[in-house]
């Protein structure tokens, strides 16, 4: 429970007694007030649903908060507590798409559930926590005395399904108390690295061991660090470290940027190692953007900060500064803040005009503010993966279709659209040579023609859309049907557009994966003509470094999924709506 | 818990000495600082000891030095002023000392030149309390904060500090235990929960009732913990059963005359007594209304509250407060409604030929009877330099006009009121009016001996 009446998030005025005490006692004219009873209004929407335990009992006065994609200024996000059954329920909602976050003390979020996912009111939302793990242990002197007000730092390394994760959020920290013990708890499942000591002041007030390099356990430096695998609920213990007590050097310097020195705003900085990525130490700037970083071993690293001035516009993020320690300490290192991009317009709607949605049974309308683009940015062959930028934003229109998103850090950005009826297709993305006028129709500004490639967002740079959704997608299922006997295991079925106009679109490029026994399923298919092929995940090595498929996001990778699909002599053509079942796909092709 | 990470900038004078002198500010400064760290009377070496500059002991010290095999410390080299010592040793108090609230850090005064000796930091083992927090069930409450006073032998009962480097070891783990060390001998008494709310308190998601050791409402009842130097006092269980959970509101404000919502106002709300008074103080929340004129209050226990808007300055608008009661459950359909109000304006003079050459000493106290729940409204009208003032925004009623402050120096007061020359024994504000041509008769205020 966190009491936040009379701290944070509200302005309490309180009344000079003397001339106010008058109106305050008195009794409230009839006229002026009205007494409310409770009552649940359901002229909008609501969202409501459970949160349970992995072991499947209810988990009650856990803190539900939703919020608003998209959604500019005012209430924004709505809470709930569970009650003793693990339900909620919060009513009087705007139509959209709503994000959902859970607070529960010692619980964590299955990381499977983390992927983005959004509700619409009238959705139900089932959620399940997992107990959080434990590593607890000591941290004692190398003769053996306890080390009392530690800091001792869990670093989740990867996730529960061995996925990188580097993000902030991993750290998780606790101090030794008077017998040198400490328990972190709460922990996500996962693969962690555990140390003592080092880095940034996570608590207030000096500490002495925050001026020495971490110790890892079991007593080591990070290169030879023991890595600890924590199952869903376990406690791991006796995860005891000898302090090794070496003298850490400071990196210290200055962030500054466009925006630096406002009011309210300030700076996070990030220190990074270069060889893998993983954030060693994060904090805040001080007055003037200045910044440091104690306890810091040798090493090459970067330092990366980001405003937050709390006004998304104007936020501002450096590139990865370098800095060696080797010896000594690196004091007065600049890091310059460059202004984020930004990438704003509107998406229309186009239903099917009357005499062509005949086709069309079980027509589904969509509002435009239940679409989601996501706005991905592609790492580079050769360059680090530094989670900590924003590597991929989601962003929803408003009622009218607007949207913004802002933030960005320089670099190319693939966006997709996802429309929660597989009816409707993102038809066409353009980009426009000036702001998409507020009231107007997007379709008279100026066009710079449909998207060929990922978007170049520049430092500071703004770049300006129109995106149609368009109803009559079409559907085509089937299976893969093998020729050679082989396992259909690791099978990818493509799309690849035949129709003149969009030979180009990457838009047009559809993958999908096919399941276990060879079955796969296009859904929300643009109507046009294609080439339909297999083939096997990995096969080949015209890919980006970002997964093994083929992308249609470059010229090289939609040459490579042309001539495949030139060489597969497979054409399929799926009118407004239609819906073809049972395809068969051969591979490998006859 | 999640890390909160702050960097500071202060680094080029942080440097670990070992035992010896260290220079701070070059050959100049020749002032000293010596002295000696005991543990249980003896020699204790290898202790950290800081240097602060000024009076509070900094997450920043300007220089920190280890005490040496006899104990002894010494920091050169320093300019005169004054400066703070002490040990960072979280499990240690100063010997002797028998109350939370005593400093072990020492403050010395350096003059030019000067070396002060004998700055001793005596330091004996601290006591520890721990134990766990459980509801009813024997379940474990996480992150519940423990509550620590202490009873001098006077009686007087000291809530102890909690300083943000120690906060941590007043909270529980995931096991409701809790372990709470470096503590002076002496009588205690602990608690968790929250006292009875002031009427504006807001809590995520709901609060435990106050309740102290080993599981009493009443403070009379609670037992106290005896701790001798150095010893530790386990098992200090609170069972806590009773929790009260906190609802939301979502309002809306609208113009009455049109039923618009009316966008970017602040919302304000407080308790509200059965017989329908403020209970307490009012709060304003941090968010203004969105486009739809939505509000949002989260965190309110049960009871029954007043809702309105907070009229910041120069509104023709007035609210109509909302009384809404709390129960069991979110709220949501919430109107708050304003309308527009009446205005009052005139002139502000003496009878005589007397000049006001400044009126910036003068208020106008401007109240609307009968009194409503419409709260934090400016109440105070200032009069321009061509003696004028205008209201805006009124509720309709009665309106009660006084007027303080001075000019020239010499206290006046309002001695009647006249509405187009008429004295007027009070002015009646009907909706919408706008009443002009007040006049405002001051005098010189009887001087009273």
């Amino acid at each position: 429970m966190k009491r936040f009446g009379l701290a944070i998030g509200v302005l309490v005025f309180f009344l000079s007694p003397a001339s106010h005490v008058a109106k305050l006692v008195a009794e409230p004219s009839n006229s002026s007030s009205t007494l409310l009873q409770s009552s649940a209004n359901r002229d909008h929407g609501s969202l409501e649903g459970h949160v349970l335990t992995d072991a499947g009992q209810a988990l009650s006065n856990a803190k539900v908060t939703i919020a608003r994609m998209g959604y500019q200024g005012g209430v924004r996000a709505r809470t709930a507590v569970t009650d003793e059954k693990g339900r909620f329920q919060i009513n009087s909602l705007a139509s959209g798409r709503y994000r959902v976050s859970v607070r529960a003390a010692g619980y964590v979020r299955a990381d499977n559930a983390k992927e983005m996912k959004y509700y619409s009111p009238g959705d139900y939302i089932a959620i399940t926590m997992l107990k959080g793990g434990v590593i607890t242990g000591t941290v004692k002197s190398p003769s053996g005395d306890p080390l009392i007000r530690v800091p001792v730092h869990a670093l989740r390394l990867r996730d529960s399904e061995r996925r990188a994760n580097i993000a902030p959020e991993a750290f998780t920290s606790r101090l030794t108390d008077d017998r040198g013990v400490y328990r972190i708890y709460g922990l996500a499942p996962g693969e962690y690295i555990v140390s003592a000591g080092g880095g940034t002041r996570s608590y207030a007030g000096f500490n002495k061991f925050e001026r020495d390099c971490p110790t890892y356990y079991p007593s080591s430096t990070r290169q030879t660090a023991e890595r600890i695998s924590l199952q869903p609920g376990q406690e791991v213990s006796d995860v005891n470290i000898v302090w090794l007590g070496e003298a850490g050097q400071v990196v210290s310097g200055v962030a500054s940027g466009p925006k630096t020195g406002q009011s309210g705003s300030s700076i996070a900085v990030a220190l990074v190692e270069q060889a893998t990525g993983e954030i060693r130490d994060i904090g805040n700037t001080v007055q003037e953007g200045a910044f440091a970083f104690y306890g810091v071993p040798d090493g090459e690293y970067y330092l990366i900060a980001r405003s937050l001035t709390g006004i998304e516009k104007d936020a501002a993020i450096s590139q990865p500064s370098p800095v060696r320690v080797a010896g000594s300490s690196v004091l007065g290192v600049r890091v310059p803040l460059l202004p984020s991009g930004s990438v704003s317009g509107r998406v229309a709607l186009e239903p099917l005009p009357k005499e062509k949605s005949d086709r069309c049974d079980r027509r589904q309308r969509i509002r435009v503010e239940e679409l989601i683009l996501t706005l991905e940015r592609e790492i580079a062959r050769g360059e680090p993966e530094i989670l900590w930028q924003t590597s991929r934003v989601d962003a929803a229109p408003d009622e009218r279709g607007l949207f913004s998103v802002y933030g960005l850090t320089g670099g190319q950005y693939r966006i997709t659209i996802a429309v929660p009826t597989e009816q409707w297709f993102t038809k066409t993305i353009s980009i426009t040579a000036a702001p998409v006028a507020q009231h107007k129709s997007g379709t008279d500004s100026v066009e710079a023609g449909p998207l060929a490639s990922s978007i170049r967002i520049q430092s500071g740079g703004d770049v300006y859309m129109n995106i149609s959704v368009a109803e009559g997608a079409a559907r085509l299922s089937g299976r893969v049907g093998q020729t050679n006997g082989q396992a259909s295991a690791g099978m990818s079925v493509y799309l690849v557009p035949l129709d003149r106009k969009d030979v180009d679109n990457p838009l047009r490029f559809v993958r999908t994966d096919a399941r276990l026994d060879g079955t796969f399923a296009f859904d929300g298919i643009a109507p046009g003509k294609y080439s339909i092929f297999a083939h096997r995940v990995g096969a080949e090595t015209a890919s980006d470094s970002a997964s093994s498929y083929p992308s249609p996001w470059n010229a090289a990778g939609r040459a490579f999924l042309r001539s495949e699909a030139k060489r597969s002599r497979t054409t399929v053509e799926l009118q407004s709506c239609q819906t073809t079942p049972d395809y068969v796909v051969q591979y490998p092709r006859q | 818990m999640k890390a909160v990470r702050k960097l500071s900038a202060l680094l080029v004078l942080t440097t670990v000495s070992n035992g010896a002198g260290l220079q701070l500010r070059g050959a100049n400064a020749r002032g000293s600082i010596e002295g000696q760290v005991t543990l249980e009377g003896k020699p204790a070496a290898n202790v950290t000891v800081t240097l602060d500059r000024g009076s509070i002991r900094s997450t920043e010290p300007i220089a920190t030095a280890l005490s040496d095999e006899t104990g002894h410390f010494k920091f050169g080299g320093l300019e005169p002023g004054s400066y703070l010592i002490d040990a960072f040793a979280p499990a240690l108090v100063a010997a002797g000392v028998t109350t939370s609230d005593l400093p072990r850090a020492r403050s010395i005064t350096l003059r030019e030149d000067e070396t002060v000796t004998g700055i001793d930091l005596k330091l004996t083992r601290g006591g520890v309390i721990s134990g766990r927090i459980l509801d009813s069930h024997r379940q474990p409450l996480i992150e519940i904060t423990v509550d620590l006073s202490q009873i001098e032998p006077t009686g007087r009962v000291l809530r102890r500090r909690i300083s943000s480097s120690d906060q941590v070891m007043y909270r529980t783990d995931d096991t409701g235990a809790y372990r709470i060390y470096g503590l002076p001998a002496g009588r205690y008494k602990l608690a968790v929960g929250v006292p009875a709310g002031s009427g504006v308190s807001r809590y995520e998601g709901g609060y435990y009732v106050r309740t102290f050791y080993p599981g009493v409402k009443d403070e009379a009842e609670a037992l106290i913990v005896d701790l001798a130097a150095g010893s530790e006092v386990g098992n200090i269980d609170i069972i806590v059963d009773s929790f009260v959970r906190s609802y939301s509101i979502l309002g809306r404000v609208v113009n009455s005359e049109n039923g618009r919502p009316m966008t970017g106002l602040l919302c304000g709300y407080g308790a509200v007594s059965d017989s329908g008074r403020y209970i307490g103080s009012v709060a304003s929340i941090a968010n203004r209304t969105n486009p739809t004129g939505e509000f949002y209050i989260e965190g309110l226990p049960p009871g029954r509250y007043a809702a309105f808007v907070v009229n910041e300055g120069e509104s023709p608008l007035y609210c109509e407060p909302t009384v809404f009661e709390i129960t069991d459950s979110d709220l949501t359909g919430i109107e708050v409604k304003t309308r527009m109000g009446a205005s009052l304006s005139g002139t502000v003079g003496f009878d005589d030929e007397t000049r006001i050459e400044d009126a910036s000493n003068l208020v106008i106290d401007l109240n609307i009877l009968p009194p409503a729940l419409e709260a934090l409204r400016k109440e105070t009208v200032q009069i321009t330099p061509d003696l004028r003032f205008s209201a805006v925004g009124l509720r309709p009623g009665k309106a009660v006009i006084t007027v303080r402050g001075s000019v020239g120096g010499r206290k006046v007061i309002l001695s009647r009121i006249e509405r187009d020359g008429v004295a007027q024994a009070e002015i009646e504000l009907r909706k919408r009016e706008s009443v002009s041509g007040v006049r405002l008769v001051l005098s010189w205020q009887p001087e009273s001996r």
